[in-house]
């Protein structure tokens, strides 16, 4: 069948979310589903996150190609070469490449030490986030987007509180 | 049986300022911007001491290399006309600027005192945190190679190892330690013979474990590796305490009244050396072998004789000044 959304390409997933409190039922193309996962996240601005999923949808394509950090220009090229990235923004800009990296360097992605003072504070706040951000994103990748979408409603309550 | 096997505890932390681009990637102007915001947030915390600032363009290379032998600085650094060194704390913390990162900020102690380096490491970056770092909730401090990002921080302790060297037993420990996140090197360079058998045990993971976890298991290895040397030590004169004795001190023997000496065999024989006062074989002192051991680099002896000595020359000028500093506490 065609994809309920676009209505041009073959649809080969079952999407599930949960919107306005209702879970409600889709069959979307691979590109479709990518852009839904995409709004998901964009939702409570994940950064990070986004990038990491932005790899998965590319699917096997080399997802560095013409890649480029928007603050110091640096091609993702380049630090494939040399091993060093060229500033602070390179870590988003090329999130999504350095996380298995990173994850094969130190076998846990998340920073458990020290704080600049100005962070001290909101640390407890965040951390719930934090890890609610995580089994979301975990909920994302089995594709488990009912659950997904309750974690992003508990994550934007927790955000509201904190404002 | 009071020993040297751990000869000095390091902790460096990695940082960047948020808003300049890491040094790889900056001009002068900027490079000149970081040294600026630098000094100024020094300033701004006199319970550090004056900070005083040397730039690496200002010095020779023989100068710059001199301060690589005293570990105060990195070759990286040395290499780099934009560098610089701030000395603080009294020379307990060595701030060098525009290395691979912005800032890394060390602290050295001798013995096994990791807890205290991290505590004079910790006052320096929170004065320095003022300048604005580059910091993310998820990857930690942002640091231009990934290795480091997180804690940015490498923690190491020197160890003289030479019993363990003699055995054999520097491979399997390697081995060992790098199951829980740690590495061992020679310190002159890897593989190098001319290492006078000191390793610098250190962590390698710096993302997801927090400071005090990581100088847990740093100085659990450390006391382990540490027991194992005098173990090593034990083991060998049982065996064969009057083959031991006599070597080391055939090698005492040596660097009083050789001739010339070259710089491999000077860090093998001032080895030996150390580990006779450590069996008490010798009553010498640690701060004199450890001074000993600076002056007798080839650039500390050729900044010493004022001015560039070929190998040979080196050879020469080392011979003597190993001659004169034994004899005056023999
Ligand atoms: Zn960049």
């Amino acid at each position: 069948m065609l994809c309920e959304e676009c209505g041009i390409r073959e649809a080969n997933v079952r999407f599930t979310t949960i919107s306005g409190g209702k879970s409600y039922e889709k069959m979307l193309c691979a590109q479709c589903l990518a852009k839904h996962k995409q709004e998901l996240l964009d939702g409570i601005s994940l950064g990070d996150l986004m990038a990491g999923f932005l790899k998965e949808e590319q699917n096997g394509e080399a997802p560095a190609e013409g890649l480029r950090c928007p603050g110091c220009g640096m091609a993702y090229e380049e630090f494939k070469s040399k091993g060093r990235l060229g500033c602070a923004k390179c870590y988003k800009a090329f999130s999504a490449q350095l996380e298995p990296v990173l994850a094969r360097m130190h076998g846990r992605v998340r920073h458990a030490g020290k704080l600049p003072q100005s962070l001290r504070e909101k640390t407890i706040d965040q951390d719930r986030i934090r890890s609610l951000k995580e089994e979301m994103e975990k909920a994302v990748a089995v594709e488990d987007f009912e659950r997904a979408a309750s974690l992003r409603d508990q994550i934007k309550a927790l955000q509201k509180e904190a404002e | 049986m009071e020993d040297t096997i751990a000869l000095s505890s390091r902790i460096r932390l990695a940082r960047n300022y948020e808003d300049f681009a890491f040094p790889s990637r900056m001009n002068q102007e900027l490079a000149q911007s970081v040294l600026d915001r630098t000094m100024q947030s020094l300033q701004a915390a006199p319970d550090l001491g004056v900070p005083h600032m040397v730039r690496m363009a200002d010095l020779s290379q023989l100068a710059r290399e001199e301060l690589v032998e005293q570990h105060r600085i990195s070759p990286e650094l040395a290499r780099r006309d934009e560098g610089a060194l701030v000395e603080l704390l009294e020379g307990s913390v060595y701030v060098m600027i525009n290395e691979e990162d912005h800032l890394r900020i060390q602290a050295i102690l001798p013995g096994l005192s990791l807890g205290e380096a991290l505590e004079k490491a910790n006052r320096t970056d929170d004065a320095l945190e003022r300048g604005g770092y580059a910091f993310d909730p998820r990857y930690g401090y942002l640091t231009a190679c990934p290795t480091n990002a997180g804690t940015g921080m490498r923690a190491s302790v020197m160890l003289h190892l030479p019993a363990l060297t003699l055995l054999s037993q520097i491979g399997p420990i390697i081995r060992s330690v790098s199951r829980i996140g740690l590495t061992v090197r020679g310190i002159y360079g890897e593989g190098s013979q001319a290492n006078g058998n000191m390793y610098q045990l250190s962590n390698q993971v710096t993302l997801g474990r927090n400071e005090s976890e990581i100088l847990h298991a740093l100085g659990e290895a450390a006391l382990q590796v540490m027991q194992r040397e005098r173990d090593a030590r034990k083991l060998m004169l049982e065996r064969n305490r009057i083959g031991l004795e006599d070597r080391l001190l055939r090698s005492y023997g040596i660097l009083s009244n050789a001739r010339k000496m070259s710089l491999r065999e000077f860090m093998q024989r001032m080895s030996d050396v150390r580990l006779a006062m450590d069996l008490s074989l010798l009553p010498l002192q640690a701060d004199t072998l450890d001074a000993l051991l600076l002056d007798a680099q080839p650039a500390a002896l050729q900044r010493r004789a004022g001015e560039e000595l070929s190998a040979e020359e080196q050879n020469v000028q080392r011979a003597n000044l190993v001659r004169e500093e034994l004899q005056a506490v023999g």
